[in-house]
């Protein structure tokens, strides 16, 4: 991208050797702009635009393979079970389209497998919908029997119709719509960080449907639509109004930056697009919690990735008043959920990182919600050894200036 | 990033940092990496971890030369040492991080320090440099210096660090003893793309190319990466955008800054650290690059071989460091009597960094230390 600065050569152009390196990228956007376009020109640009200024095909990067028998997040699980049975395989729902057939059960939480759970507790039904990964909607009369999974978007032509990957589904009510927030992915390739990681697209996107079930559909009229720059991996976007501005806050992967961020944008009043710059509001580096993924022996997708994670962004206000956000992150016992508080009450900060982990031991991705009859829980997905992601929900204080963890619920 | 379509930036509603002519304005300073704990291990300067930026610079008051004197190499304190043996003259040419001249006939005695460089002219005039090599290439003498102008940021990496501009440049003369002048006149010119950090290049010539392999710094980037740019026949500018070789993370002897409790600039700054790389072939004709990192025992020689044999790569590191115990930034030399020398900078306790002279053999296909020379 640098290429791109006002001194680029037009002999750089057909070059595919260019070296994307990616800390820049944060400025690729104003580069892009001084580059090509004027301010003045993009003043003047209608909101739905979709053609793109000329592309250049990325070239694949070598990526350094992890050493045999590492363990590590999405790797082939080599160990077996106890009771000698075959792993259950892992799920990986493509899609929790409202279009495709399914088979609705009901079972126990226990029963259950997912990452990232979140419950929504709505009101106007008196029933609680669980989602995640995979971002099909469970639903229950009282935490402990749920029945799904239903199909939760309509996303037929919209660039996610065909998406491989929906992680960290979210439900929230805003101005009386409800809203969806998941991250998509899709093959196509957006930055080569060289002799690290190919990246692939992955936006969260934010749907809308008028009851909690759904179908829930984009709402920004242009189909090609990113909350984000389209290069940027994005993952775990959540939900936060303060003072009536409603705000994406989001993950800005590490496998592009190494130390992974947390980041906000402002969102229109109808949550279907960005109208403001991203935010950043913390490093993983900059908490205690979190370790160097390579030095703590964690591999990634079977590849020796060095750098800080974030993960999993929840915002939550404590009963007096304090905003806090619940991210996670890994560490010494692997998964865990790191806390942070704006010391100053708003979504600004600045964050002042816990310096222990709220919990640990494999778990973490959690997030808070007030059951129909008033009491604070939290849910989070907790793994044993290399078997599946389960939810578990804990019992939380919020009395106080800091949220206490108490016993298991379910 | 040339993937970034007009899809992705619409809605955002303004370009602040840009005026409407296009031209990039001024990088706003802001808040860096946390602090370093009060006596903790840390390289270079404290630096202040709020957006105020370095003292201004001293008024250039023309400072005394320093008297020229004739001193062993133990009294000579300098980083990131190089030298440069002329055949015409059967002289030895010693420079390095200041950039001044030692001249020795024997490698025990040098005469110096000289000053061989007129910046006149440009960015650079009155700029501290580092890293300076000397090469010979056809009939002229080219001196590599990193310059770097704490009052010209290029980027500020948000909570991490003020980015100032950091290049590596390349100076010309008809002796080896300078004066050494701009290769290219112009006030502004940077031989590498101009929001990029770049130290530490050196000089590397393959199948009548010649290449600028230099450091992309970790400061920037937090995984440091060493890459090459070919440079055209007079050498005054690149000819393609610049090719990644590797990064730091990727050899097993560097260390995660913060995890081996090393802070820089006083600052707390995670990530892996790429320095010096210097380029050599065996005499079995492999190619193989020295270079340096922070490791368990703080400062550290490694070195990397290509598979191919040409600069391409694939670059493969050795598991363990070549040297170690606060050793690096090495180079390899050879003698008037065709000895091969390495010399490496090392610092005692908190003392000053000073040159050491090794042999070194090199007539297999991996270089071997061998004893201490100086």
């Amino acid at each position: 991208m640098y290429t791109l600065s006002a001194h680029s050569d037009s002999i750089f152009q057909n070059n595919n050797n260019i070296t994307l390196h990616y800390l820049a990228m944060k400025k690729l956007l104003t580069l892009v702009m001084s580059g090509v376009l004027s301010s003045a020109m993009m003043a003047q640009l209608p909101e739905t635009i979709s053609q793109p200024v000329a592309k250049k095909q990325l070239v694949p990067t070598v990526t350094i393979p992890a050493p045999p028998g590492s363990k590590g997040f999405g790797m082939p699980q080599t160990t077996k079970p106890a009771n000698g049975k075959a792993p259950a395989p892992r799920p990986m729902r493509g899609s929790a389209s409202a279009n495709d057939p399914r088979d609705i059960t009901t079972t126990t939480l226990e029963e259950m497998s997912m990452s990232d759970p979140y419950v929504f507790a709505d009101p106007a039904t008196k029933t609680y919908y669980l989602t995640g990964s995979g971002g099909a909607i469970y639903k229950s009369k009282d935490l402990k029997t749920w029945t799904g999974p239903y199909g939760a978007y309509d996303t037929r032509g919209t660039w996610m119709a065909d998406a491989k990957f929906v992680a960290a589904a979210e439900i929230h009510q805003v101005n009386g719509k409800y809203y969806y927030a998941a991250s998509f992915g899709s093959n196509e390739l957006v930055d080569v960080v060289p002799r690290r990681y190919n990246v692939r697209r992955h936006q969260t996107m934010i749907l809308e449907a008028d009851k909690a079930d759904g179908p829930y559909k984009l709402k920004n009229t242009n189909p090609n639509y990113d909350y984000l720059p389209h290069s940027w991996d994005i993952i775990d976007g959540t939900i936060y109004v303060e003072n009536g501005q409603p705000y994406m806050v989001f993950v800005h992967e590490w496998m592009q930056t190494f130390d992974g961020t947390m980041e906000y944008v402002k969102l229109s009043p109808d949550l279907s697009k960005t109208i403001s710059e991203p935010v950043m509001l913390f490093r993983a580096s900059e908490s205690p919690c979190p370790l160097e993924m390579v030095g703590n022996g964690e591999m990634t997708y079977g590849l020796k990735l060095p750098g800080w994670v974030t993960d999993g962004p929840e915002l939550f206000r404590t009963k007096t008043g304090k905003l806090g956000m619940l991210w996670a992150s890994w560490g010494v016992k692997r998964y865990l959920q790191c806390i942070a508080y704006s010391q100053s009450g708003t979504i600004d900060g600045p964050w002042i990182q816990e310096p222990k982990p709220f919990i640990d031991n494999n778990t973490g991705h959690g997030m808070f919600f007030t059951t129909l009859e008033g009491k604070r829980m939290f849910i989070v997905h907790h793994a044993d050894g290399d078997g599946p992601r389960k939810p578990q929900i804990w019992e939380v204080d919020d009395s106080g200036d800091k949220v206490v963890l108490g016993k298991r619920f379910i | 990033m040339i993937a970034l379509s007009l899809t992705s930036i619409q809605g955002v509603a303004t370009a602040q940092q840009h005026d409407q002519s296009g031209n990039q304005s001024k990088i706003v300073p802001g808040e860096q990496a946390p602090p370093a704990d009060p006596g903790q291990r840390n390289f270079g300067g404290m630096l202040p971890a709020t957006g105020a930026q370095r003292p201004a610079r001293r008024p250039m008051t023309p400072r005394p030369e320093p008297k020229i004197e004739t001193v062993a190499l133990e009294q000579i304190s300098m980083s990131d040492p190089y030298i440069y043996p002329d055949e015409k003259s059967h002289t030895y040419y010693l420079t390095g991080t200041g950039g001044r001249l030692y001249k020795s006939k024997d490698l025990k005695m040098w005469t110096g320090p000289f000053s061989i460089i007129d910046l006149s002219g440009t960015w650079m005039d009155g700029l501290f440099v580092a890293a300076a090599e000397i090469h010979h290439i056809g009939n002229k003498y080219y001196y590599a210096g990193t310059w770097s102008d704490h009052n010209h940021l290029i980027e500020y990496v948000p909570l991490r660090y003020n980015v100032p501009r950091n290049q590596t440049q390349l100076l010309v003369a008809d002796s080896p003893e300078g004066p050494y002048k701009p290769l290219v006149a112009d006030h502004e010119f940077c031989l590498g793309p101009e929001n990029w950090d770049i130290i530490d290049g050196t000089l590397y010539e393959e199948n009548g190319t010649t290449y600028m392999v230099f450091v992309h710094e970790w400061t920037q980037l937090i995984d440091g990466t060493m890459d090459y740019m070919p440079l055209s026949k007079d050498l005054t500018h690149r000819t393609a955008e610049p090719t990644t070789m590797f990064r730091a993370s990727a050899a097993p002897w560097s260390k995660e800054m913060n995890s081996i409790g090393e802070a820089t600039f006083g600052l707390k700054m995670p990530g892996w650290v790429t320095d010096g790389p210097e380029m050599f072939r065996t005499k079995t004709g492999k190619l193989g690059m020295l270079w340096a990192s922070w490791g368990e025992h703080r400062y550290a020689q490694g070195i990397a071989y290509s598979t191919s044999g040409s600069i391409k790569g694939p670059w493969v590191h050795q598991k363990e460091a070549f040297k170690e115990d606060n050793s690096g930034h090495g180079m390899l030399f050879t003698t008037f009597e065709g000895k091969r020398l390495f010399i490496i900078h090392h610092v005692e306790a908190n003392g000053p960094r000073k040159p050491q002279i090794w042999e070194a053999d090199d007539s297999g296909d991996k270089l071997v230390l061998g004893k201490r020379y100086l």
